[in-house]
């Protein structure tokens, strides 16, 4: 009952003072944002001063008194020093790095103070995990890498992030919930199978030639024939006619490269398909292969390298989904 | 909030904790209890050095059983503080074998805290008070301790962090202390301390006052807010005893003394008011300067002008009176009541009654003359002592025919012996004559030694006399205190008198015993003198002034504490060149050239050289003055003079506000 009362005030309290900050990049941890409440261990702390006052009063004794106002001038003097370790500190969200969906989502803060107090345990969480991470802010700077996970592709915004302390004496709680600008992109999750008869068989269903549909028999020229040219292109009677080793150029040859089509791989669920392919731009990446990709009216010129890389994941997180973002 | 594991050195604190509070403890808890706190913290040191395991359930389980019979068995099932203590006590012991989380160490702390504090309830010295804000501050170090990190484990760290927290709270706790009101206590507690009062007791039979006369411990103190009265007015009347068996003195039984009227006091002179604080003595009767008005709220006069209080005195107690010195007491008695001051065993003591005989005789039955022949037979043959000998049946008798020696008490049993044979209604008085003044502090001492007896005869007309037969005999001994009257008397009565020793000793005594009246009178019982004192400090007793003088000065501790806590910290280096350097730094940060954290000054100074064009010659010189002072091998004095002067220089032509794109 008391902890389901205790869960929906902070749930309140958390929409209530996400929804009064504006989004931003970085905030400052001021006593608008900052609240704080004495902690279970904070009432057990005056359950006991009472004690101890009901103890002085019945033996009137003047020296229990003065420990009973001692530990309550403690007790509040522990308000001030619980706030002051959250009060001032800069939170920025540093840019994210994109992570594929069911894995934990990663998101790097910078801490930053603007005097040389120490800042000691701190609890980070973010909104949409449990996790937390305990920072002590003992230099001017420091990053803290927060996680959390990524169910679904897609732009992820974790929700809001929450700092928290007890320190120094874990009587009181002092926590601030901060709107920060962080969301990451999720690519869709990888579902590993294998490389549609790779290289060799290029014409396999989703990976296509271009050749396999405009026609072997585009016959567009001849060119010097280079290593690493099939036999088969090799144009035997030029050859034969002590012109050299030339090979026949059909124009579906003119362009070697891979294309990964979404539609044609053939009837499976969209998110499958989606994470078969990123599964496959990831193999092609690795293996450095260069690669064109087609969702249905987006289409990526054929490329390689790292930028090539995210610029497909991304459009493959992205598929479906632009209008929401 | 179970809370994360606890570190080692938190598992060190609370051990030492744990161990300090229940030190001023030993001397009154069963020996067990001590030895079992001392064995589970030994125990908690072996799991914690790794040698040990931690214990099996089933050996917790046995060792609550054990210590719940020992409690049950020692305390004899009852229920006072000292069993709620030492329940306390047993169970933050066998608590430390199992301090896993943080939870379980705050459990443990609290209860130390509760443990520490209820020290006072059995010792309340300065030294005690010394002692429990230093335990108090170092169990607020192991609440620090057991929210840190396991990284940051210097002790030091935990105890700095401490003092920080105690420290505004002392201010706060004076404030709180000097205006809280003192509440009636809820419901009656006794406390038995276990220690054996001294004091008069009701009876007086020969050797009990001298008995007390080997005693130094303080009876009382006195205060007076008129002039002091001299020496030999200190009389300090507690009891009266008006029945003898023929060797004891006592009161008359209880239902005679229900009986009796209060006897009518007649003033002569002004009254002295005075404030006594008495040391607990385990029995309900107070000492009141001869003759006490009238009783405060909350204690009784009896009929015989003697206070007692509603209970025993089992604590320190502190109360105000008004005395006179001069006055008529009774003036006229029934005839009842006049037999009853006449009353003498009917057999034994005959040599004593043919003396009275004789003195009646002698005076033609004048009461004075009868008084002064005694008094100077006592003054001619007799000699005042501590060490009298031991005095057989007919007391009387042998005190006054063969012993010829005695203390206080023989000479004022003798004296209301020989009185009533002779016809003149007496009684013993019993309490304390004289008392040492403590200049420090301003007030009398009087100690067990200073308890007395005499006498005080009846006259019609005139009512009741004192008569202290002591001073015929040793007059010295009623013009000063009891110890000066023994230390001139050579060192005859070691022990508790000489124990004061003399010269500086015994000034520092005096000193030492002046602050531990001052710690009674404002701490130990503050309570009387709020109202009169927030009179005076604040202009008057109201509730809004109270509240006032409550909120302002803690108002300005936390908001001092605030602005200590919030204040803006900066680095200052103490180098005048970094001190330079940095401002440097800062204003060309706030002109957008902010210096990146993995930038050397250097670098940086060059990269904004470019955004500078005029200064762009100031900014390179100093970048490579910087690397030289940084990495030449010998480094000239006078450059650093140089790039200080080149950074002041940079300072003055740099604008201050935010540079203004044009």
């Amino acid at each position: 009952m008391a902890t389901e009362l205790r869960r929906y005030l902070q749930t309140k309290i958390r929409q209530w003072t996400l929804a009064r900050q504006r989004r931003a990049p970085s905030h400052t941890l001021t006593q608008n944002r900052i609240f704080i409440l004495p902690t279970k261990a904070g009432c057990a702390w005056l359950l006991l001063l009472l004690m101890l006052l009901v103890m002085a009063i019945n033996y009137e004794n003047n020296l229990i008194y003065a420990v009973t106002f001692l530990l309550l001038g403690v007790f509040l003097t522990a308000i001030f020093h619980t706030y002051a370790n959250l009060a001032g500190i800069e939170v920025k969200a540093l840019p994210s790095r994109p992570c594929f969906a069911g894995r934990q989502a990663e998101f790097e803060l910078e801490l930053q103070r603007h005097s040389t107090r120490c800042f000691e345990q701190l609890h980070l969480r973010l909104e949409s995990s449990e996790e937390t991470q305990v920072v002590d802010l003992l230099n001017d700077r420091q990053r803290v890498r927060l996680y959390c996970p990524a169910p679904r592709r897609g732009w992820l915004s974790p929700g809001g992030v929450k700092l928290e302390t007890c320190y120094p004496l874990g009587l009181f709680r002092a926590w601030s919930w901060l709107n920060l600008e962080i969301k990451t992109l999720v690519y869709p999750e990888l579902l590993v199978t294998p490389l549609p008869s790779s290289l060799q068989e290029p014409s396999a269903k989703g990976c296509d030639r271009m050749s396999t549909r405009s026609g072997d028999d585009d016959f567009a020229g001849l060119e010097r024939f280079q290593a690493g040219m099939s036999p088969r292109q090799v144009d035997w009677k030029s050859y034969a006619r002590g012109r050299g080793l030339h090979a026949k150029h059909f124009a579906g040859h003119q362009d070697p490269d891979l294309w990964l089509d979404l539609d044609a791989m053939g009837g499976e669920a969209l998110e499958r398909r989606l994470s078969r392919l990123a599964a496959w731009v990831e193999a092609l990446s690795v293996r450095e292969v260069r690669f064109g990709l087609r969702l249905g009216s987006f289409s990526l010129a054929p490329a390689m390298g790292e930028s090539h890389r995210s610029r497909s994941l991304a459009a493959l997180a992205l598929y479906g989904l632009e209008d929401r973002e | 909030m179970k809370g994360g594991l606890i570190s080692r050195t938190a598992v060190g604190w609370q051990l030492l904790v744990v161990l300090l509070s229940v030190l001023p403890h030993m001397e009154w808890l069963p020996l067990w209890v001590p030895a079992l706190v001392v064995s589970t913290a030994g125990a908690r040191l072996m799991i914690h050095s790794g040698r040990w395991s931690f214990p099996h359930w089933s050996v917790k389980t046995a060792l609550v059983i054990a210590a719940c019979m020992g409690l049950i068995l020692s305390f004899n099932q009852t229920a006072g503080p000292e069993t709620m203590v030492a329940l306390l006590v047993v169970g933050q012991a066998l608590k430390l074998l199992e301090i896993y989380h943080r939870r379980d160490a705050l459990v443990v702390l609290f209860v130390t805290l509760f443990v520490t504090a209820t020290t006072f309830l059995f010792n309340e010295t300065v030294w005690m008070a010394a002692y429990v804000f230093l335990v108090v501050t170092l169990v607020l170090a192991a609440m620090n301790s057991i929210q840190q990190s396991d990284h940051n484990n210097l002790y030091a760290d935990h105890l700095r962090n401490a003092v920080r927290l105690l420290f505004p709270a002392i201010p706060f706790m004076l404030v709180l202390f000097f205006l809280f009101p003192r509440l009636e206590p809820f419901w009656s507690v006794t406390l038995d301390t276990g220690q054996a009062q001294t004091g008069l007791s009701d009876e007086l039979s020969p050797g009990d006052v001298s008995k007390l006369a080997q005693s130094s411990a303080l009876a009382f103190r006195a205060s007076f807010s008129g002039p002091v009265p001299p020496p030999e007015q200190r009389y300090w009347r507690m009891l009266v005893l008006s029945e003898f068996d023929g060797r004891r003195w006592t009161r008359p039984a209880l239902q005679v003394r229900r009986q009796l009227r209060t006897e009518k006091l007649y003033p002569l002179v002004e009254g002295q008011n005075y404030e006594v604080i008495m040391e607990a003595s385990g029995r309900p009767w107070l000492p009141a300067l001869d003759q006490p008005m009238k009783a405060e709220a909350g204690f009784f006069m009896t009929p015989v002008r003697t206070l007692r209080a509603s209970q025993a005195v089992d604590r320190r107690l502190q109360y105000r009176l008004q005395s006179v010195p001069l006055y008529r007491l009774q003036p006229l008695l029934t005839a009842q009541e006049e037999q009853r001051y006449l009353q003498l065993p009917a057999r034994g003591n005959s040599d004593s009654r043919e003396l009275a005989r004789q003195l009646v005789a002698d005076s033609g039955g004048d009461t004075s003359r009868v008084i002064r022949q005694l008094m100077e037979l006592f003054n001619r043959e007799f000699i005042y002592t501590l060490e009298p000998g031991r005095l057989g049946r007919d007391s009387v008798d042998q005190f006054l025919f063969e012993a010829k020696q005695g203390y206080c008490e023989h000479f004022a049993s003798a004296t209301v012996f020989v009185l009533r044979s002779a016809g003149i209604p007496a009684r013993v008085v019993t309490g304390y004559q004289g008392g040492e003044w403590n200049p420090y502090e301003g007030y009398l001492q009087v100690r067990q030694y200073d308890a007395h007896a005499w006498v005080e005869y009846w006259t019609p007309g005139s009512g009741w006399q004192r008569l202290d037969p002591t001073a015929a005999v040793a007059p010295e001994r009623i013009r000063s205190s009891a110890q000066e009257y023994f230390r001139a008397y050579e060192n005859r009565f070691a022990g508790a008198v000489s124990r004061l020793g003399a010269g500086w000793l015994r000034d520092l005594a005096q000193r030492y015993d002046a602050f531990n009246y001052a710690w009674h009178r404002w701490v130990l019982n503050y309570e009387g003198q709020q109202a009169d004192l927030l009179r005076d400090w604040l202009g008057g007793g109201e509730q809004w002034r109270q509240v006032l003088a409550w909120i302002v000065p803690s108002a300005m501790v936390f908001g001092g504490l605030a602005w200590y806590l919030m204040r803006p910290r900066r680095a200052s280096p103490r180098d005048p060149l970094e001190r330079v350097l940095q401002r440097l730094q800062q204003r060309l940060s706030v002109l957008g050239n902010e210096r990146l954290p993995a930038e050397s000054l250097s670098m940086w100074l060059r990269r904004s050289a470019d955004d500078w064009p005029r200064q762009k010659g100031m900014l390179l010189k100093l970048a490579l003055l910087d690397d030289r002072l940084r990495y030449a091998e010998q480094a000239d004095p006078e450059q650093r003079g140089e790039m200080i002067h080149l950074s002041r220089q940079l300072l003055r032509e740099l604008p201050r506000g935010k540079r203004h794109e044009s």
